[in-house]
């Protein structure tokens, strides 16, 4: 039978960071796989090396033991061009303080996805467009980012991850900053957008986000258990 | 990229980027600008004294050198003779040679005074004069005496005089023959011998013409005031001279003036030198100090966009596309302060020539010169910006979130 290859797999990875009292350890040889369909929710208290883990997923940093395949292509040893050309079109990712650009619209937040891919006006502002209306904001596209509420700058920052399909949508504690019923909106959008087939690896230490994913695994000191 | 979004993208970043810190890229803008504006200044005095060089040496006649009798203090002056330039136009045959006296004389009529050039058919097109109207002297003017005269352009309007029309010089009447446009009066008092300048109401007359204006005898007809050696084009002027001086050694070597195109223009290279250093020396100092402002500005940027940064990273920016937003954005700086900088120079060079007549030029060069070295500037100080922000690692970024 043949094996579908994971969207991002990780062998042994650990990485470590200078620090003035001599190098940490975040990541203590990490495995892990994803795959195709898949919502992984990965949770662990502050410190635990949640975020340095969705960094190296998201290829915005590298380990510094092991290897990281993304797609079955192993992404740690390639050429800065060929990295920033995978972070373009193969993952989207969702910070926690959003990371939009306030002065601009919702829209045209979610069209600054494409500030280093390029392609033809008018297809750039369909798909933005379409990327509003799947998180449910398509009437505050005009509305600059900095009215809207902390709900509605979570999915905008969602719409701009998925605006370009990528294979893989990481998000890092997505409801952190975000009141309960703002969480589930934007939890409910991540849902709905599984259901719809995108991977998606999550990481929060909020546990009750439990239900929405299909598989946990905890972090906890530097090493990722089921 | 298609150009058009990649262009409205650049648009919206350099617009953000600028509005982003309002107050220090005014700071920047401003500190460029005054430096902008001071070397607009000096590169305007610096053209200015350039046009005026070429004005003198046209002035003077190209490839021209003049011989005077030497100012003495207490003693008079060692006569110059007409022979003297004979003897030169004999022993130079390829040098053009030509003598001339020198006379004010009264016209009662209005009351003014017009200057009288007793001279040969060479002096016109030596000194690059030219022609408006009729002919200019010749030789058989010269060899007969002929009451015929050359007068300037000024003199013909002032006495609605034309070719054929009669004027009359100390009771004895002249046939124009011809009008001529004589230089602008660029050589001025204090840059210049007085005796080789000729103001605008000039009459040209055969030095042979009877007439003997202020009771001069027949020998002292025969003394020249000036005599202009025009050198081939071929030859330098700075060759001939020693031979020239060799000629003319009966005068004493300290019995002459010479007057070439180097010591006519060496006043104005002292001037070019002196603005040279201490202007350029200020516009320099101004904009090192605006250069160090923009890229403190920069630092700060670079310190306050962090998250930017990283959001750029992780959709896809390579180091060089950071690296470029910045820089860009600093040559936008500097682009902009250049232009304002220059456009208040070139309202300061206005007020100064018309106030002051100082020589003040701006030209092409003026323009690109300042345009070129902002953007220079805008690459110079950025680059360290530019590389540190390329080079922070898009997690490290975005932790600061």
């Amino acid at each position: 039978m043949k094996l579908e290859t994971p969207v991002l797999r990780m062998d042994g990875v650990c990485k470590s960071f200078p620090s003035p009292a001599g190098r940490v350890e975040v990541l203590k040889g990490v495995d892990l796989e994803i795959r195709r369909g898949e919502f992984v929710m990965i949770t662990g208290p502050s410190g635990s090396g949640k975020t340095t883990l969705l960094h190296i997923g998201a290829l915005l940093d590298f380990p510094t033991v092991g290897r990281v395949l993304f797609d079955g292509q192993e992404v740690s040893g390639l050429e800065e061009d060929r990295l920033c050309g995978l972070r373009k079109r193969t993952v989207g990712v969702v910070f926690q303080r959003f990371c939009l650009l306030s002065r601009r619209t919702a829209l045209e937040n979610v069209l600054f996805r494409f500030r280093y891919v390029g392609g033809e006006d008018r297809e750039n502002r369909r798909a933005a467009v379409e990327a509003l209306e799947t998180v449910g904001l398509a009437e505050a596209a005009d509305r600059p980012a900095r009215v809207l509420s902390a709900g509605e700058m979570q999915r905008v920052a969602i719409a701009r991850a998925i605006a370009l399909r990528p294979d893989l949508l990481l998000a890092d504690e997505p409801t952190g900053n975000l009141d309960a019923a703002s969480a589930v909106s934007v939890m409910e959008c991540f849902r709905r957008l599984n259901e719809a087939g995108l991977t998606v690896l999550l990481v929060t230490h909020n546990e009750g986000l439990l239900r929405y994913a299909s598989r946990h695994l905890v972090c906890a000191e530097g090493v990722l258990k089921s | 990229m298609s150009v058009r979004p990649a262009l409205r993208f650049w648009t919206r970043d350099l617009w953000e980027g600028a509005r982003s810190e309002p107050g220090r890229v005014g700071l920047s803008f401003l500190a460029v600008a005054i430096g902008f504006t001071a070397l607009t200044l000096l590169l305007a005095v610096l053209d200015g004294l350039r046009a005026r060089a070429q004005d003198l040496v046209r002035e003077l006649g190209a490839n021209v050198m003049a011989v005077l009798p030497a100012p003495r203090e207490g003693d008079a002056a060692i006569p110059l003779l007409r022979t003297q330039g004979e003897r030169l136009a004999l022993q130079l045959p390829e040098c053009r040679v030509s003598a001339l006296r020198r006379y004010e004389v009264g016209m009662p009529a209005d009351k003014s005074r017009v200057t009288v050039l007793a001279t040969d058919e060479f002096l016109l097109p030596l000194r690059g004069w030219t022609l408006e109207a009729g002919r200019n002297l010749d030789r058989r003017d010269v060899q007969e005496g002929a009451r015929h005269v050359v007068i300037s352009s000024a003199l013909a309007r002032r006495w609605k005089a034309g070719i054929g029309s009669l004027v009359s010089l100390e009771q004895t009447s002249f046939r124009v023959v011809g009008i001529a446009a004589l230089g602008g009066g660029g050589l001025e008092q204090e840059t210049v011998d007085t005796r080789i300048q000729t103001g605008e109401q000039v009459v040209l007359l055969p030095h042979s013409a009877p007439v003997a204006w202020g009771g001069e005898s027949r020998e002292e007809i025969q003394r020249a005031d000036a005599i202009f050696v025009q050198v081939p084009p071929d030859k330098m002027v700075a060759d001939v001279l020693p031979v020239a001086r060799e000629l003319l050694d009966d005068a004493g070597k300290e019995g002459l003036s010479w007057i070439t195109p180097d010591i006519l223009l060496r006043g104005v290279h002292r001037w070019q030198n002196a603005v040279r250093l201490a202007g350029g020396s200020i516009a320099l100092l101004c904009l090192v100090l605006g250069g160090t402002t923009l890229m403190s500005l920069m630092l700060a940027n670079v310190r306050d966009r962090l998250p930017e940064i990283g959001l750029r990273r992780a959709l896809g920016a390579t180091r060089r596309d950071i690296a470029r937003l910045f820089t860009v954005e600093a040559c936008l700086v500097t682009g902009l302060a250049a232009v304002a900088g220059m456009g208040l120079a070139g309202l300061l060079v206005e007020v100064i020539r018309r106030r002051f007549g100082v020589p003040l030029q701006l030209g092409a060069a003026q323009v690109l010169w300042p345009l070129g070295l902002a953007v220079a500037l805008g690459i110079v100080f950025s680059y360290w910006p530019a590389r540190l922000a390329a080079h922070i690692s898009p997690a490290e970024a975005l932790r600061n979130e």
